[in-house]
């Protein structure tokens, strides 16, 4: 027994380094296809590389915005500019309140934002943020916060994104690796914003979907907001405003914005304007003419310019 | 619990620590950790029906002894009816009643007479048809008296309910596995590491071949007229490895683990698709169901001793009520017949798949024409086992065999495909070099130096880690 223990604790360390050079060796050659569980989040217009970069560079914003693509495909930060509101967009592919409270713990006292703006929708506290995981870890530092997020979702992609990132950390490779700031018509705009002027939205119905909230995101939402209480920082849950046949789609609509008015200061958009197809640039995401429109209202809405 | 889970990487370093740090000293403390861990793997997916294998184990066990008391014939038999209709009354509503019922109704309807009943919501519990046949056969061998009831409850229960092979065999008999709850296990180092290999290749079939396999199958399968021909030969191909990797996968986790507690459960596959054939391949594939049925359901209708009319009545039954084990459809009692008539026209007129060793050239050729004439008569099968209902086995056939065989397969990502094909071809190679072992990485590189075995280990672990399919896919198996 004592032989087959010793063996079992030798092989596991050369199986890890073994993985790990597999990971660094596949993760540096290999074309996507023939690395399914270890994807590429860079140049694929979700900007999570740069948008991770230039927050390093930003302090003492009025305004910062966390969420999904909805989050940076709706808050246009130049709007904001133009009023004289300082804001940065730390939303993020796929975005769910675990990624949103891991960014918060890691760029909050840097940002000190003096309020700060969740975009919240049904959609993210449906899924695990395995997405959005890898893509965050993929394209920041690694440290024990990284992970514990991690072993906590217990993925195979987050794990090979773990490991992969850490080596690239450690032949320090992120840092001399710049994205593209124009993928097809989508634009990356400084302060996090990513614009997109067409629309490829053809108006689609979709069938009923019904959410279920998993427990993991309700109760990071619950530590995001504890922690903004905590800080004395005033936040907004605001709900981007999508399309109308994606809206109706979705079952808990109620149970969701029961849900939010526990925590307060929630606006819904969809019903505080109305916006037709052309203002979308799919059936999730504004395009500058609908972001345009609604960023104003949310400044008036939200009294942000105050 | 799921093999392919976190739960039971954790669950298993834990149980085999105490098995052989803890409870070692006692067989009886043993018996009595397995039955306790063994409870515990099945209650995490639902604890309700450990009342089932609570029931099934009580029964038997006292039948057992029961039947050895008993000298009157009239009263064994009856004792032995009560364990098989409780065993299959357990079993046929579990997984039949609905099946009936719905049959039932539809045959009153052909004769012009309505006839209204509610079927019921019924969960079928996992492994349900695995360890009833297990019971079963005890009881039977108790009653032929060709082995003696035990009298250790403990033993008995962990004979019942133990975890490795529960939920999916091998279907163990107890004549093979019962003494070994009774004798006293040493670790064996060269049984562990055994182990071990065997429970890695068994995760890289399964995590590798099996899932991604079933992406392409899925795919096929449930949008059939939306695909060539050829794509459709592929969904058929897919299947067979799909199914082939992830049962013999599970087979080999179930024996591995085992192994690991000191138990040597029977090997389930054989290379069943290097079958010259069908004869041969139900020699090779899923050995513990078909022995059972073999020695439970054939040699007592009489077997190859019974007349002509007599053998093809016995073939006929067996391959239909196994299609019927799988599962409560028209779907596999289809699949079963089918079966049946390939195992008949090959044992009527073509050779009955005795190994000839192949010496010159054409014996070459001839071989592999035969394995893949079996392999493709196999795969046939596989659609029926597949399809939802027969009307869509009939579509898929009829789309399948079209002018657009002859195309390119228009599956979405043809690069990702050909990543399945290579694993496949991997596995083929890997199969087909240790075809003569009970397991095929058993011998690979068996004579290198350590560093290139533990290095093929760890390629192994990083294939799982590369290329497994990160939707958490049930065993198949687990639903028959």
């Amino acid at each position: 027994m004592k032989r087959f223990i010793k063996d079992i604790l030798l092989f596991i360390p050369f199986a890890i380094v073994f993985y790990c050079i597999g990971i660094f060796v596949f993760g540096e050659i290999m074309p996507s296809f023939l690395k399914p569980n270890l994807k590429s989040t860079r140049n694929i217009g979700g900007y999570t590389c740069t948008r991770l970069n230039e927050v390093k560079t930003v302090s003492n914003v009025d305004v910062l915005f966390l969420g999904s693509s909805h989050a940076y495909r709706g808050f246009d930060t130049r709007i904001y500019k133009e009023k004289g509101i300082h804001s940065f967009n730390l939303g993020t592919s796929a975005q769910t309140p675990l990624q949103t409270k891991f960014l918060l713990n890691r760029y909050l006292d840097k940002v000190n934002p003096k309020e700060v703006v969740l975009q919240v929708s049904p959609f993210i506290f449906a899924i695990e943020g395995i997405e959005s995981t890898v893509d965050i870890i993929s394209n920041d530092f690694v440290d024990l916060q990284s992970a514990t997020l991690t072993l906590k979702l217990k993925d195979v992609n987050v794990s090979n994104a773990l490991i992969y990132s850490s080596l690239e950390d450690i032949f320090k490779k992120k840092s001399t690796y710049k994205e593209e700031s124009t993928f097809g018509n989508k634009v990356y705009i400084p302060g996090g914003y990513v614009e997109s002027n067409d629309t490829i939205y053809r108006g689609n119905q979709y069938i009923i979907t019904d959410f279920e909230f998993k427990k993991i995101q309700l109760k990071a939402f619950d530590d995001i907001i504890t922690l903004l209480k905590d800080k004395g920082i005033t936040y907004h849950l605001v709900y981007v405003p999508i399309t109308k046949p994606l809206y109706t789609s979705i079952s808990k609509q109620l149970d969701f914005e029961s849900l939010m008015n526990i925590y307060g200061g929630y606006h819904d958009f969809n019903k505080i304007i109305s916006l037709d197809t052309t203002y979308f640039y799919d059936r999730h995401h504004l395009n500058q003419k609908g972001a345009k429109i609604f960023n104003n209202k949310l400044i008036e809405e939200l009294k942000l310019s105050q | 619990m799921l093999f392919n889970s976190i739960d039971f990487v954790l669950f298993l370093p834990i149980v085999f620590l105490i098995y052989w740090g803890v409870v070692y000293k006692s067989i009886k403390l043993q018996n009595i950790f397995i039955i306790v861990a063994s409870y515990f793997f099945y209650g995490w997916w639902d604890w309700r029906f450990l009342f089932l294998i609570a029931t099934s184990t009580l029964v038997d066990f006292f039948i057992g002894i029961a039947l050895e008391k008993q000298d009157l014939q009239k009263k064994r038999k009856a004792l032995l009816w009560v364990s098989i209709l409780t065993n299959i009354g357990i079993l046929g509503f579990f997984k039949y009643y609905n099946f009936f019922l719905d049959n039932f109704v539809n045959a009153f309807s052909l004769f012009g007479k309505e006839f209204s009943a509610t079927s019921l919501q019924i969960i079928v519990p996992v492994g349900i048809s695995f360890y009833t046949f297990q019971t079963i056969s005890y009881s039977v061998d108790v009653y032929k008296k060709k082995i003696s009831p035990t009298t250790d409850f403990f033993a008995f229960a962990a004979f019942v309910c133990f975890f490795p092979q529960l939920v999916a065999g091998p279907i163990e008999r107890a004549k093979h596995l019962l003494p070994q709850f009774k004798r006293k296990r040493n670790f064996v180092y060269d049984e562990g590491v055994d182990g071990l290999k065997q429970i890695l290749w068994g995760f890289f079939k399964k995590m590798v071949i099996a899932d991604n396999c079933a992406r392409y199958a899925d795919l096929a399968f449930s949008n059939t007229t939306d695909y060539t021909s050829s794509s459709l030969v592929l969904g058929v191909l897919f299947f067979s490895f799909q199914i082939y990797a992830d049962f013999s996968g599970y087979s080999d986790i179930a024996i591995g683990v085992a192994r690991l507690f000191g138990f040597n459960l029977k090997q389930n596959f054989a290379t069943p698709y290097f079958s010259r054939s069908i004869i041969e391949f139900w020699r090779r594939w899923h050995i513990s169901l078909s022995t059972w049925f073999r020695d439970y359901v054939y040699i007592p209708l009489g077997g190859r001793r019974s007349s002509t009319i007599g053998f093809i009545r016995s073939i006929l039954i067996v391959f239909v009520i196994s299609g019927f084990w799988h599962g409560a459809s028209w779907t596999f009692i289809i699949w079963g017949g089918y079966h049946a008539v390939m195992y008949l026209i090959t044992y009527f007129f073509a050779s009955k798949g005795q190994v000839k060793k192949s010496v010159t050239i054409i014996d070459k050729v001839v071989c592999i024409f035969k394995i893949i004439t079996t392999f493709s008569v196999v795969s046939i099968g596989w659609i029926f086992f597949r399809a939802k209902n027969l009307n869509s086995a009939f579509e898929y056939i009829t789309h399948l065999f079209s002018k657009s065989l002859f195309s390119v397969p228009n599956f979405a990502d043809i690069r990702s495909l050909s990543v399945v094909l290579f694993f496949i071809t991997l596995l083929l190679m890997i199969e087909w070099k240790g075809r003569e072992a009970p397991y095929a990485i058993k011998y690979i590189l068996y004579k290198k130096h350590k560093i290139m075995r533990w290095s093929f280990y760890a390629l192994l672990l990083f294939f799982i880690g590369m290329y497994t399919n990160t939707d958490e896919i049930p065993f198949i198996y687990f639903q028959f």
